[in-house]
């Protein structure tokens, strides 16, 4: 009798961390990817455009109503550099309601977006730039997580020639989520 | 402030522990892995620390400091995974059934409550916030004041926009008790 009333003071604590993990696994970390390829070009030729959007991928569908933080933004880019010596490439984004888009000029993009890296691009055909390495270059990084809470921003990628002088051959855009009831 | 407020209750409580009747004390070390519970962005790594142990009655508190680091994520799509967070944590655990160095094996509850940073510097990330944890374990007492322990624990640390980052942490562990 003794050792089942001492197994039954247990139980509530038992019920207790079960509930305490059930509760928690409801919410979770997530990484949203999603991939561009044949960027627009300005109509001007002197930068490229395109319009993130993560809200169709499976994982925002999922947890759109409980995202609580946007833990990370970060990127994949696979560039080429045929200007026959070293340039920086510079990539900006701007909120999704901004009116700037592939017709605007560079000058606008670089007075009212936010410029969020400063990427140093060999001459080379085949420049790839990691997720991880990426953050070498980054800066305005918070405004980024800021602007992607709606889960869509505009980007937009150039240097200091005109026409612009490297080509991206595609962009993946890696989105960290932390969602939680 | 969080931090500070856990601080002060941990200071409050502590003397009055030591002072009352009965208290017995001991320290231990624990170390083992930390796996990530639905985190894409970060997988299985190490977890180490030491601890007090003031024991009254039933009940075994236990003031740690623990240092985890999780391994670099492997996340799908992804070619230039990035590293792991590290998680430096302190805080108290209260201590069920603890046979606290007497001989022979003894099943335990806990719960605790601490502060945790969690860092990562590549990834420009870098948080404090409260962490809530509850597990549950077999102690054993092998010799005069000695007992090794193996734990289980599932920790939730919140995030500044209020969701939470969750582990279950698998550690083994060696205690010492004074006195006895």
């Amino acid at each position: 009798m003794k050792q089942i009333i001492s197994r039954l003071r247990t139980l509530p604590l038992g019920v207790a961390l079960l509930a305490f993990v059930a509760c928690n696994l409801i919410s979770g970390t997530f990484v949203i990817t999603v991939m561009y390829e044949n960027l627009s070009v300005a109509s001007l030729n002197d930068f490229y455009y395109q319009a993130v959007d993560v809200t169709e991928e499976e994982d925002w569908q999922d947890h759109k109503d409980d995202i609580k933080d946007i833990d990370n933004v970060g990127f994949e880019l696979w560039m080429d550099n045929n200007s026959g010596q070293a340039i920086t490439a510079y990539l900006y984004v701007a909120p999704i309601t901004s009116s700037l888009n592939g017709s605007s000029t560079k000058a606008e993009v670089m007075a009212d977006a936010i410029r969020i890296f400063s990427l140093p691009l060999p001459d080379s055909e085949d420049i790839f730039i990691g997720y991880a390495e990426s953050f070498n270059y980054v800066a305005n990084i918070q405004q980024l997580r800021d602007m992607a809470e709606e889960g869509q921003f505009k980007f937009f990628a150039l240097s200091d020639a005109s026409p612009i002088d490297f080509g991206i051959d595609s962009v993946k855009v890696i989105v960290t989520v932390s969602a939680g009831k | 402030m969080k931090k500070l407020l856990l601080l002060a209750i941990c200071l409050l409580v502590l003397p009055h522990l030591v002072a009352a009747q009965g208290v017995k004390l001991g320290a231990g070390v624990f170390g083992g892995m930390e796996v990530p519970v639905i985190q894409d962005d970060q997988s299985s790594g190490t977890n180490f620390g030491f601890k007090g142990r003031l024991n009254v009655a039933l009940i075994t508190f236990e003031p740690y400091l623990s240092f985890a680091s999780y391994g670099g994520a492997d996340i799908d799509d992804v070619i230039d995974d990035p590293d792991g967070s590290s998680i430096t944590g302190f805080g108290l655990d209260a201590v069920l059934f603890s046979g606290f160095g007497a001989p022979g094996p003894r099943m335990i509850l806990f719960a605790g409550i601490g502060s945790y940073k969690v860092k990562n510097d590549q990834m420009d990330y870098d948080q404090s916030n409260i962490g809530y944890s509850l597990g549950l374990g077999l102690e054993v007492g092998v010799a005069r004041g000695i007992s090794i322990e193996g734990r289980g624990r599932f920790l939730a640390i919140g995030t500044e926009g209020g969701a939470t980052k969750k582990s279950a942490i698998v550690t083994a562990g060696l205690n010492y008790h004074f006195g006895m």
